[in-house]
């Protein structure tokens, strides 16, 4: 399915690297409303229904969450969690697009804001490995049931440090190994750190992706304004 | 002619290792000459694969005597791509060598980072594509492929590059019989047009009219090597003694069909699955018996590890139900009473000692007889103190079929337990199981392995898209 904007990802950077900013300098949770709401257009532009509806659920949760748990010292943690998790959505709003790249182009547009090819290829890794190590947990978590060990959700959190130790051991031994076998495999097609790279597809940056960049920039700034003015404040 | 490949006096050993992985190993491959490398497990068929293509010592450090000479190169002069572009390599997991979400990007990676001119690329995308019959799959993400699709893939991208060989390290382990049979048929091909192949593998019956010649490793050192003539003349107890597999699939038939699981320890009845609008398990009536190995083999994509996972109780069943001595259970249940050793078994090692990693959740103490007993049986004893991830892939595969013994589950189900195993470990794990369900429990085996099928095997259920097309006796000749 065609999105409705279909963004040189380029655009995607600028605007996780803008909305990183706005997220350490913003102070009031009407100013994460207001991007996050931008966020969920971005989402809606390139038809991730599924997935704004997701987010803005968890939103909803985490704010929840975090209004029941202020002032309860012993769940400070969990609070903190909360706050940080449901800011750090918007940002996470963007990378959507990035995981659906191709590698060519991914790499392509690292060398063109001439960043490290190294960070390119660091990017390609983690997008390809997040789903691999979902795959992994869950392999190993239907494995320890028959060592009778997180069979169900109540034996689980009673025993916590034990599943916590039983399964972050042998997800770190397969993606050590993983790790090993695709760097292996990358090297020896030439995939380097050094070299330049000739993407299948062309990579151009358009004049609707500059208006996308100014557009949602100019209301980060606006936004980020209103918030040190305390004007969203209430 | 200048050979392609020429090795002299190869010696490589991996640091902190007390010997040599491979010990002055000498030989030459001319161009267009298929070699076949194989041996027992840990004999160093993986290594010599690495020297092949470079990564030993340019990725995996070690120290590296002797010359090696590619296309009349010195290697230590070529950076580890430009012995891509020579010599294409094609790994064993297809899950670890692909770096890129979607099958174009895959089959365009190594043009990519060869800066290939963008014209080019798609030309030899459409060749390569053609030439392995994947054109359909170019817009597939990679994570839902087949085995057998992943090889080809696999293969078609190294071949993007047009390289004069290709170094494949048992590129059938994870493959169907069917999937198999292509990749030989595709092999066969590539070496008519005149391809170096360079295949290390266990499994022989497949590259039997393909190969020139054979190379036979042990502990590093070459043992023996024979034209294609005089490999295929070596009787079955040579093959044996040398701890290989046979050039011929085993001669078995099936006999009457089983219809009937009452009394069964295990059945299921009227099967089904669907996930994510996909029909994984139609309707499926299957059981196993006490005492018995019951083989469930079909194609790749067939519902055989999802059906073990039901019966188990990893999955929940869309419709049917599962009876465990004839009382319907529930998911948790089963759990508590079958074992399911994995393909990978670094899923299942989580303690810091062999001793411990046996004794988890057994109600079994180190002082029982039991303990002894299975320790000796599966030659454990002088491991207990190692750590689970010292060992070798089949040392693993022993310690997690201790475990299940000692767990004593009435029901053990394995899935491919002899992917990557020589001739000699093959039918030492077939003995073991056949043990284990003469002293009463029942072994369901998900296997390709014909071979092992025939020496471990009491019947065979047999599936096919989504169904049990049947499960019958097995007779042996």
């Amino acid at each position: 399915m065609k999105p409705f904007c279909q963004a040189d990802l380029r655009v995607n950077l600028w605007l996780i690297f803008v909305n990183a900013i706005m997220f350490l300098i913003c102070a009031h949770e009407t100013s994460f409303i207001a991007l996050f709401a931008l966020a969920c257009l971005w989402l809606l532009l390139r038809k991730q229904y599924k997935k704004a509806a997701g987010f803005i659920a968890a939103y909803i949760t985490l704010c929840f969450l975090s209004e029941i748990l202020i002032g309860i010292r012993s769940l400070t943690t969990i609070w903190f969690f909360t706050m940080f998790s449901r800011h750090l959505l918007i940002t996470i709003s963007y990378v959507d697009g990035l995981a659906d790249a191709h590698t060519g182009t991914l790499l392509t547009v690292f060398e063109r804001i001439r960043l490290p090819k190294a960070a390119g290829i660091s990017t390609v890794v983690l997008l390809r490995f997040i789903p691999t190590i979902a795959y992994e947990y869950h392999a190993i978590r239907g494995s320890l049931k028959f060592r009778g060990v997180g069979i169900t959700i109540r034996q689980t959190l009673l025993h916590l440090p034990k599943n916590f130790e039983c399964t972050i051991i042998p997800l770190l031994m397969r993606t050590t190994r993983i790790a090993e076998e695709l760097s292996a495999a990358a090297m020896v097609r030439g995939v380097r750190t050094t070299n330049k790279i000739v993407s299948f597809d062309e990579v151009h940056f358009r004049l609707s992706d500059g208006i996308i960049c100014v557009i949602f920039s100019l209301y980060a700034i606006i936004v980020c304004l209103a918030d040190r003015l305390n004007m969203l404040s209430f | 002619m200048t050979p392609l490949i020429d090795l002299e006096n190869i010696t490589f050993t991996y640091p902190g290792a007390g010997q040599a992985s491979l010990n002055n190993i000498s030989m030459s491959i001319s161009p267009g000459e298929c070699v076949l490398v194989t041996g027992q497990s840990g004999c160093g068929k993986s290594t010599l694969t690495r020297i092949l293509n470079g990564l030993c010592p340019k990725f995996y450090e070690g120290s590296l005597r002797g010359r090696y000479l590619l296309d009349g190169r010195d290697i230590g002069n070529i950076s580890l791509d430009e012995i891509g572009n020579t010599l294409g390599s094609v790994f064993q997991d297809p899950r670890s060598q692909f770096f890129c979400k979607y099958v174009r990007d895959e089959l365009v990676l190594a043009m990519e980072n060869n800066c290939v001119p963008r014209a080019e690329m798609q030309e030899r995308l459409l060749e390569v594509s053609e030439l392995l019959g994947i054109e359909k799959l170019s817009h597939r993400e990679m994570r839902t492929l087949s085995s057998g699709e992943k090889q080809k893939v696999a293969i078609a991208s190294v071949f993007a590059m047009r390289p004069a060989g290709l170094v494949l390290d048992e590129p059938s382990a994870n493959l169907d019989t069917n999937a198999t049979a292509q990749l030989g048929t595709f092999l066969a091909q590539l070496k008519r047009n005149g391809h170096t192949l360079v295949v290390s593998e266990h499994r022989l019956y497949y590259l039997r009219d393909i190969f020139d010649r054979l190379i036979v490793l042990k502990d590093g050192e070459i043992i023996a090597e024979y034209t294609r003539a005089e490999a295929l003349s070596l009787t079955p107890k040579e093959l044996r003694s040398m701890g290989l597999r046979m050039f011929d699939a085993p001669e078995f038939s099936v006999d009457r069909s089983i219809r009937e699981y009452k009394n069964s320890p295990i059945r299921g009845e009227r099967l089904s699955l669907r996930l994510n609008d996909t029909q994984i398990l139609h309707d499926v009536d299957v059981g196993a018996a006490n005492g018995r190995v019951t083989a469930i083999t079909g194609s790749n994509g067939a519902g055989k590890t999802s059906l073990c996972r039901v019966l188990t109780g990893l999955q929940k069943e869309s419709s049917g139900m599962v009876y465990l001595n004839e009382q319907p259970t529930k998911r948790k249940a089963r759990i508590k009473h079958t074992f399911f050793v994995q393909q990978d078994v670094d899923y299942q090692l989580y303690t810091p000692s062999v001793e411990t990693e046996i004794l988890m959740a057994s109600s079994v103490s180190k002082a029982d007889p039991l303990f002894s007993d299975t320790v000796r049986y599966l030659g454990l004893e002088n491991l207990l103190e190692r750590h689970p991830n010292t060992l070798s892939g089949g040392q693993k595969q022993r310690v997690l079929i201790a475990a299940a013994i000692l767990r004593d589950a009435p029901v053990m189900v394995l899935d491919e337990p002899t992917s990557g195993l020589d001739g000699h470990h093959m039918r030492e794990v077939g003995k073991i199981l056949r043990q284990i369900a003469a002293d009463g429990k029942s072994v369901l085996l998900i296997t390709h392995d014909t071979e092992f099928i025939h020496e471990a095997a009491d019947s065979i259920v047999y599936m096919d898209r989504s169904k049990v097309s049947y499960h019958r006796e097995l007779i042996r000749e």
